[in-house]
């Protein structure tokens, strides 16, 4: 991949635009599609989600100053997309984020896109317990692999009150297993 | 305990030790865990998805550079009513046979059905002081004569206590 510095400069510039960004979706869509489709849980919501996270990338890269990684800016605007793709859809069925994620988790096993068992969704079960921030920390550690650094970035927060968080995400999950085992 | 021989040299990060135990049993509980979650891709989204999003993009550029501008937006119906009407007027009046009393009636008319739809109303007060300020109205002399009056009262009072006074 080239050079950051150069991508965003060619982003930002009228001749090279088009370009630099075919180059910034190769890069980054599975990297995105994986963190939206961990928050929205469906295949066709994540990439309605995933578009439009990258139109409104392209559409604010000259907003982009450069004080934080570009990788950093796109997954700030793939969680606020998809956070408020959740509330939208709240909205319109009048219900709260928690029963639009509830509805999300009990469509999963009709899912053709879901292959997992009963404890992978048990374990989407116990994710949607904790509140939003956790769930967000606990995907992206758990299972994005990101560093605690990574995710002060993103997500604004200091490394030590994401390490506790994270801590506390795992605990609640494990006990929830463990109370709903039989189940 | 006694002091290892073969640590000179090397170092550790701060408080590595104090908060070993913590790090390790949160590594067992993650073990624990599922180490994936099962959610699947259609086959070859992520070659489509790059077409999707540059087809989009390019439709909503096309848009945005020659603006497109719908035949039924609110301004061009407001446009269309409003030279409609005036064109109405103006031809109205214009071949209209009828002298300007017709439309005084006409219009006199139309006010008094848009009184009586009660979409104007008056109270008391704002009656008698319009009927002060009209000097000329002599409401006994003009309006209620005293046979008028006495007639009026003979038809509807109905009470005969007051006969009898």
């Amino acid at each position: 991949m080239i050079e950051e510095k150069l991508l965003v400069s060619n982003l930002q510039s009228n001749k090279d635009k088009e370009n630099a960004f075919r180059i910034l979706v190769k890069e980054y869509k599975e990297r995105l599609y994986w963190h939206i489709r961990k928050i929205v849980l469906n295949h066709d919501d994540t990439d309605d989600v995933l578009q439009n996270t990258f139109i409104k990338i392209f559409r604010n890269i000259d907003k982009f100053k450069g004080d934080s990684k570009l990788y950093t800016w796109m997954y700030r605007i793939a969680t606020n997309e998809s956070i408020t793709f959740l509330n939208k859809k709240a909205k319109i069925n009048n219900v709260t984020i928690e029963e639009v994620q509830e509805n999300a988790i009990n469509s999963l096993e009709s899912d053709v896109y879901f292959e997992g068992d009963k404890i992978q969704i048990q374990l989407q079960k116990a994710i949607a317990t904790l509140p939003q921030k956790q769930q967000l920390i606990f995907n992206m550690k758990y299972f994005e692999n990101h560093t605690y650094e990574q995710l002060s970035e993103i997500l604004e927060t200091s490394v030590g009150g994401l390490k506790s968080s994270y801590h506390i995400a795992v605990k609640k999950i494990t006990t929830y297993l463990k109370s709903n085992e039989d189940l | 305990m006694k002091e290892d021989k073969n640590t000179e040299g090397f170092n550790t990060p701060q408080n590595y030790f104090d908060d070993f135990e913590e790090r390790l049993f949160l590594k067992i509980s993650e073990d624990k865990l599922p180490k994936n979650n099962g959610f699947k891709i259609p086959d070859n989204y992520f070659n489509e998805v790059e077409d999707k999003i540059f087809s989009e993009l390019n439709q909503t550029e096309t848009n945005n550079g020659n603006k497109i501008i719908s035949l039924f937006s609110k301004k061009t119906i407001y446009y269309a009513a409003s030279i409609a009407a005036c064109a109405i007027i103006v031809f109205s009046l214009f071949n209209s046979d009828k002298s300007i009393d017709d439309i005084d009636e006409i219009l006199v008319a139309e006010i008094e059905q848009f009184i009586e739809d009660e979409n104007i109303s008056f109270d008391t007060y704002e009656i008698t002081s319009m009927l002060i300020e009209d000097e000329e109205l002599n409401l006994e002399n003009d309006l209620f004569s005293e046979e008028l009056l006495e007639e009026y009262l003979l038809e509807t009072i109905n009470d005969t206590s007051l006969f009898l006074e």
